[in-house]
């Protein structure tokens, strides 16, 4: 070999080691930014960016805040902090509920719609795990109760009865793959219309139909697993929500054209009285204290969210809390002073709250903060100018320390989530039709509901 | 004889006509004394809480424009003048009790005293339609013409516990039609009126002893039935949030489609007296009674890939209960 040829050869290779330590180099250069300032808190799993519907690349971003500590256009961030909205599940959600484990770790625990397996994930950062594998397919809704650790599933058999099944986890002590497994579980009665969890978890109370058209109330005890009947009533169309094992709010099923009523029963006395009187497509979201309650009414064809307050004069005065909604779309603190609402802009046309039921019609809602003692309203957020979705809010919830709002989507059944309380961009204020605690937008939002 | 005759059935008319006046006489003479000559008429017959009332003096024997009258309530004078016949006030709460006396002077000096005691009780009516509507719908069941109605009277006197188990009733439809009374007859069953028509449902309510007392009626516009379609998505079941119109798009090898007959007669649709007939492209497809929800509509690798699916649904027992609606399903290529 010649010299020439050797020393070209040299000089080739040392280009080729150049190039490859400045890629090195590069890569480690890469990978301590990724560390430092686009992987979030830098703990081990990472983000699951791909359920971020929003980002810097094709919706896997999940970027840090802007130095104003304000996610950057509302929806992710420059610094690693949370986005102010985004999708917390992979799969259609068939309800869910924060969960605390033992080393006092907060998850939302949630069910998927298709199979019946139990997930839990962190917000944020979010890492997701599954928590059984059992299947239970076509699940409608789902509760938990006692922690999330006990859950009452439901769905519609062959024959369109309505089964209802309640469930335990079962924490594997071995580990593996997923974290535990189903109990066998206890059939409940069928066709369980409607049921409504305790604030604590312990109790659930059902209502059934009889042959003769009698509703039988009933207290199924978690911890216990005994059931008692509490009430029967020879009419059967109730929405209960109970606010303690021995309160629980009645309100009759609603249409827009049909008077509806709101009662509280006393389970230890079974004294009914009542709290809402005479109210055209009532639907009622009462506060856990129980003196408060958002409700809707029909009034002249109009649909208007209001608030009953009952230490206000010792009975209900409506109040306008500043927008319109359905009032199942809101959800109150734990102190019942303040509610978190979805609310739509605009309604679209159709009879209210049926239309809704029967899925003719959806919304897109923003999210409100209604304080109930200074009658103050304040639009959130908006998921069209944070995200460019639209969201209809069903089954809402605050996470324990107050900090985020989650929500399932009625569309398309996926669980969000919503921070709390960071100041609205320009952008998101000009996205309403609607300003706080005005009443004459009200009526300018509010449509004008049509006799079907 | 003929005469005589004639003579005897006279003579039997005219004792039969003094017995019925003088008992006539013996029973309404009873009966004004038993009322005085002075009535006070309340307005309304049976005043809820917190309700404005009026009570106003009559009388076909004394001149109470011309009388002095002082109206107390409650022991308090609140009230009085020459003619002073009407007094209005708003009722107290549930459990109150008011009593307003009435104290007349006559222009000739006699006096008399009325009273009145409002004990303010409510009664409400809950009723629902034996209509059909999905799992897990959170609506109110709409009334048909036709279908069943359970109706309850859930009155509240004062403070008093739960007191349909002894109270009076007397139910009533369009204000005229009796449908039934007695105690503790606190639910009663009719049916729907005609598609939008309004039936009014009417119930008075007395306690055992008269002391209390309570009247409703509400109006129930009679809806009629229809027909909404889902998909029946063999993952995740019947999509009930989301009901389809117009042309609905799929890429899948067939398409589900689940129909609900909202409001028709719950019972009816049990005893399978419902009629499908279910239509694709215009063709009858399938004509059936009982329960026939649902239809799979696929995508055929000849021929179109839209079709226009149609619905037509009549109630057996009910003729008048009848919908039909449609709906397309567009397969892509």
């Amino acid at each position: 070999m010649e010299p020439d040829q050797q020393e070209q050869e040299g000089g080739q290779k040392k280009t080729i080691q150049i190039i490859i330590i400045l890629v090195l180099l590069l890569l480690i250069a890469g990978g301590i930014i990724w560390w430092f300032f686009l992987r979030g808190d830098g703990s081990a799993g990472g983000p699951r960016g791909s359920v971020v519907p929003f980002g810097l690349f094709g919706g896997d971003d999940t970027r840090p805040p802007t130095d104003t500590g304000r996610p950057n256009n509302g929806i992710g961030s420059d610094t690693g902090e949370r986005p102010r909205l985004w999708k917390i599940s992979s799969y259609p959600v068939a309800g869910a509920t924060e969960y605390v484990n033992p080393a006092g770790v907060h998850f939302i625990r949630y069910i998927e719609k298709e199979r019946g397996n139990v997930y839990d994930v962190e917000p944020w950062p979010l890492r997701e795990s599954r928590v059984t594998n059992e299947t239970i397919p076509r699940i409608h809704d789902a509760v938990f109760g006692m922690n999330g650790s006990s859950i009452i599933f439901r769905y519609v058999n062959q024959v369109g009865t309505i089964m209802t099944n309640l469930k335990q986890i079962v924490l594997n002590p071995a580990g593996g793959d997923v974290a535990g497994t189903l109990s066998e579980g206890e059939i409940l009665p069928n066709d369980i219309d409607t049921l409504s969890v305790s604030p604590d978890g312990e109790a659930v109370f059902f209502l059934t139909r009889d042959n003769d058209g009698v509703a039988h109330g009933k207290l199924l005890d978690l911890p216990t697993r005994s059931v008692s009947e509490v009430f029967t009533f020879p009419f059967s169309e109730w929405i209960p929500q109970m606010i303690s094992k021995n309160t629980i709010f009645l309100t009759t099923k609603a249409s827009g054209i049909y008077e509806g009523y709101g009662y509280k029963y006393l389970t230890n006395t079974h004294e009914l009285s009542k709290v809402i009187d005479n109210k055209k497509a009532l639907t009622t979201q009462f506060s856990p204290s129980g003196k408060r309650a958002l409700y809707s009414e029909n009034i002249s064809g109009s649909f208007y969210t209001l608030l009953y307050d009952e230490s206000n004069s010792g009975i209900h005065i409506p109040f306008s809390p500043g927008f319109t909604t359905m009032p199942e779309k809101c959800t109150w603190s734990r102190n019942s002073e303040k509610a978190y609402c979805g609310a739509p802009s605009t309604f679209p046309p159709g009879l209210l709250p049926d239309y809704w039921y029967q899925g003719r019609i959806s919304f897109s809602d923003n999210i409100w903060a209604y304080d109930a003692v200074k009658n103050e309203s304040e639009q959130l957020g908006s998921p069209q100018a944070l995200a460019g979705v639209d969201l209809d809010i069903t089954s809402p919830f605050l996470s324990k320390d107050g900090s985020t709002l989650f929500f399932i989507n009625k569309g398309d059944s996926m669980l969000w989530a919503f921070t709390i309380g960071a100041p609205l961009t320009e952008a998101e204020q000009t996205d309403s039709t609607m300003t706080a605690n005005d009443g004459a937008s009200i009526s300018t939002a509010s449509t004008t509901t049509s006799s079907n | 004889m003929k005469n005589f005759r004639a003579l005897n059935y006279v003579l039997l008319t005219i004792r039969i006509s003094m017995v019925v006046t003088l008992i006539s006489f013996l029973f309404f003479s009873h009966l004004a004394l038993a009322a005085g000559p002075i009535s006070a008429i309340t307005t309304p017959n049976a005043p809820g809480p917190d309700m404005p009332t009026t009570i106003r003096l009559q009388s076909y024997i004394v001149d109470v424009r011309a009388s002095f009258i002082v109206w107390v309530v409650n022991g308090e004078r609140v009230q009085e003048g020459v003619g002073s016949v009407e007094y209005k006030f708003t009722t107290g709460s549930l459990g109150s009790e008011s009593r307003i006396e009435a104290l007349i002077t006559a222009p000739d000096g006699a006096t008399s005293k009325e009273s009145v005691t409002i004990r303010p009780a409510l009664v409400d009516i809950l009723w629902q339609a034996d209509t059909f509507v999905p799992p897990f719908y959170k609506g109110k069941a709409m009334p048909t013409h036709g279908s069943a109605i359970r109706a309850v009277a859930l009155p509240q006197f004062g403070q008093s516990a739960d007191v349909s188990k002894t109270a009076f009733f007397k139910w009533s439809r369009d204000l005229s039609r009796g449908l039934g009374e007695g105690t503790g007859l606190s639910m009663v069953n009719t049916d729907a009126t005609w598609a939008r028509a309004t039936m009014q449902l009417g119930v008075e309510v007395r306690s055992q002893d008269g002391s209390y007392k309570a009247a409703r009626a509400v109006p129930i516009l009679s809806a009629e039935p229809q027909v909404q379609f889902y998909e029946d998505s063999p993952v995740f079941g019947v999509r009930f949030e989301k009901a389809l119109s117009g042309i609905v798009k799929s890429s899948e090898a067939e398409f589900h489609l689940h129909a609900v007959p909202y409001f028709f007669s719950s019972t009816d649709r049990l005893y399978n007296k419902l009629l499908y007939k279910w239509y694709v492209d215009n063709q009858l497809v399938r004509t059936a009674g009982g329960i026939n929800d649902d239809i799979t509509i696929l995508n055929t690798e000849t021929g179109s890939k839209d079709h226009r699916v149609l619905l037509v649904l009549q109630n057996s027992a009910h003729v008048t209960q009848k919908t039909g609606g449609d709906v397309g399903i567009s397969f892509s290529e």
